[in-house]
């Protein structure tokens, strides 16, 4: 402890302390960095301000914290990211999650938001198509994060457990007062659409044996178009396949629109079929209410 | 049972509680005493995790244990975050809310990572007051804990436990002493850990940490991954004789085993609460066996950060 020279400013050591250990070249480029040194009046030499102790010296004693930065941090991802963390192998995910923290540090509370950005992220950062108009790895892997991140909020967001449950078979007398209607969606529910078959990979991933060192090399799935709606009951998260017209109604049903409006784009499906839609939903947990031209109808 | 300190009771033998739990705790409700959940991690959550802290908290009692309150930083006070804690908080009711003497971050960043405050007076005024700024907001005892940490300032101008025990007098706080923090700082900064628990204004400690470590050989990391280790146990006896006794948790926070080998690991603190003579453990059995770093996994210095893994 030096007497003395006044000490340094706390937040100065703060902003050299932070910049230092967040550096992606370590913790010696780190103090020699140009953040570390025009944000603050510390010198660049790491021993000028930390100490050593008898067993390391004060660049191996910040390194500590320099290691466990970037190594936390992704650990946290993977734990977001498990499916896409495995298909693409560990050190590739490292790679990638490494790169996304240098322009997406945390700036919250909450680890829970540090991977919200991550598949605009590999979207905005993919490499080119070898072949124009052919998708390729890049696009399965920004699905699969996109998938993986819709689960998430899904998840731990707001959930039906609290409300009722709608049962539609108290309008089937009253088909034109139905037709009207708007219904109301349950909290979670939400519609994921995808140009991979990502719930069919996330399956396959998710029961194959968990181990690191010989996790298989997974193969790029065949592109088909995929349509899901996510749900949750009793707190689990819930996957529904679905047609594409199906997921064309359940989207305008989702955006405001009237039964009747919703189905404006399935007027070639059989109306038992339709029928049979509706009660599924509303079986699954997707409504809450109906809103008619009598009013708000809760389920009760 | 010991009279309540600060007006906090003494809870008796508690666990964190744990992702990797749950079920157990769900099947079985347990016979433990109190759990400490990390405020983080439930503090935005509407799913399983908060519904589960829930169902605890009617069953236990809870303690909320922050990560993310930052009192050291020299940033403004994260008003969004004590807010939601205060929510979180009035549902809950915890016995006592808790963090750190440290800093996650500044400039708007966060590392999630507990780091050393330069000790200097006036680190010590800039913490004092924000910790009894914190208190108002909150409307409760704000119980903050010594971290481990694994540098030294040269321009510090005082140990870290004076700079606990005069922060803890001087906000009118509470202490959560982590024996083993105290241990991993003693090796790390090469003092005899009796100094640091013996300057603590022992009327002010409401509850103890034990946890494990990993010793590199050069050093120690907090990474609460192993039993505690005999050393720690000897302090965690010397704690106990100085305070009479507090509520006593176990942090087990990766490579966690089963519900019930954490269980009996925390209920060893009874036998040396009760000065029982017991036999030592081995250097493989107490959590020293990586001295070589070569053989062991990357070991990452908690705070904890949320692990899922349950989300289908």
């Amino acid at each position: 402890m030096s007497s003395s020279t006044p000490p340094p400013e706390l937040t100065d050591v703060q902003r050299w302390f932070q910049a230092v250990i967040t550096h992606p070249a370590g913790v010696t480029g780190g103090a020699a960095a140009q953040p570390a040194r025009s944000d603050t009046g510390i010198p660049c030499q790491v021993a000028d301000l930390i100490t050593a102790s008898s067993t390391l010296d004060a660049e191996s004693r910040l390194s500590v914290y320099a290691d466990a930065y970037y190594a936390r941090l992704i650990e946290c991802l993977s734990d977001v990211y498990p499916i896409l963390a495995r298909t693409v192998g560990a050190e590739a995910f490292q790679e990638l999650a490494f790169d996304y923290l240098q322009s997406h540090p945390s700036r919250r509370y909450t680890l829970n938001v540090l991977g919200r950005d991550f598949p605009g992220f590999l979207a905005r950062e993919r490499p080119p198509r070898e072949t124009a108009g052919e998708l390729d790895w890049a696009d399965f892997v920004i699905d699969l994060a996109r998938f993986e991140w819709a689960l998430f909020e899904v998840f731990d967001g707001p959930g039906p457990e609290d409300l009722p449950q709608l049962d539609l078979t108290q309008y089937a007398g009253d088909p034109a007062t139905f037709a009207a209607s708007r219904l109301v969606f349950a909290p979670g529910v939400q519609l994921f659409e995808a140009a991979f078959p990502v719930s069919d990979h996330f399956n396959a991933v998710r029961s194959a044996p968990t181990d690191p060192e010989h996790e298989p090399e997974w193969d790029l799935p065949t592109p088909v178009p995929t349509a899901l709606a996510l749900s949750r009951r009793d707190f689990v998260v819930r996957r529904h396949p679905l047609s594409a017209p199906e997921h064309a109604a359940l989207a305008r049903l989702l955006s405001g629109a009237t039964v009747s409006e919703s189905l404006e784009a399935a007027l070639a499906i059989e109306p038992a079929q339709i029928q049979a839609w509706f009660l599924r939903w509303a079986r699954e947990g997707f409504f809450t209410a109906v809103e008619s031209g009598y009013g708000h109808q809760a389920a009760g | 049972m010991p009279l309540p300190r600060l007006g906090l009771p003494h809870l008796g033998l508690g666990l964190g509680l744990r992702t990797a739990h749950y079920q157990h705790i769900l099947q079985e409700w347990p016979a433990v005493d109190w759990f400490e959940a990390i405020t983080e991690n439930y503090m935005d959550s509407r799913g399983r995790p908060r519904h589960i802290l829930n169902q605890v908290a009617e069953r236990y009692p809870v303690i909320l244990h922050g990560v993310s309150l930052s009192i050291g930083s020299t940033d403004a006070l994260d008003w969004d975050y004590l807010g939601r804690l205060k929510a979180l908080a009035d549902d809950i009711q915890p016995a006592w809310v808790s963090d750190h003497v440290c800093w996650t971050g500044v400039a708007g960043q966060n590392t999630h990572d507990l780091l050393p405050l330069l000790l200097t007076e006036a680190s010590l005024k800039h913490v004092v007051e924000r910790a009894r700024t914190v208190q108002d907001f909150l409307e409760r005892r704000l119980v903050l804990e010594n971290p481990s940490t694994y540098v030294g300032f040269r321009d510090s101008t005082m140990p870290e436990w004076e700079f606990v025990a005069r922060l803890a007098e001087e906000a009118d706080l509470g202490i959560l002493l982590d024996v083993n923090n105290v241990y991993v700082c003693a090796v790390n900064h090469e003092y005899d850990p009796k100094t640091f628990l013996r300057a603590m204004p022992a009327h002010r400690i409401v509850q103890f940490h034990l946890a494990g470590h990993t010793h590199r050989g050069t050093h120690i990391i907090d990474t609460h991954d192993h039993p505690v280790v005999d050393p720690v146990w000897d302090l965690y006896r010397l704690a106990h004789q100085l305070t009479g006794g507090v509520s006593t948790l176990l942090e087990w926070d990766s490579n966690i085993p089963p519900f019930d080998v954490v269980h009996r690991e925390v209920l060893k603190a009874k036998r040396y609460e009760s000065g029982e003579p017991l036999p030592r453990q081995s250097e493989a059995r107490s959590g020293i066996s990586t001295l070589n770093p070569q053989l062991s996994t990357p070991s990452l210095p908690q705070p904890l950060h949320r692990r899922w893994a349950e989300v289908l």
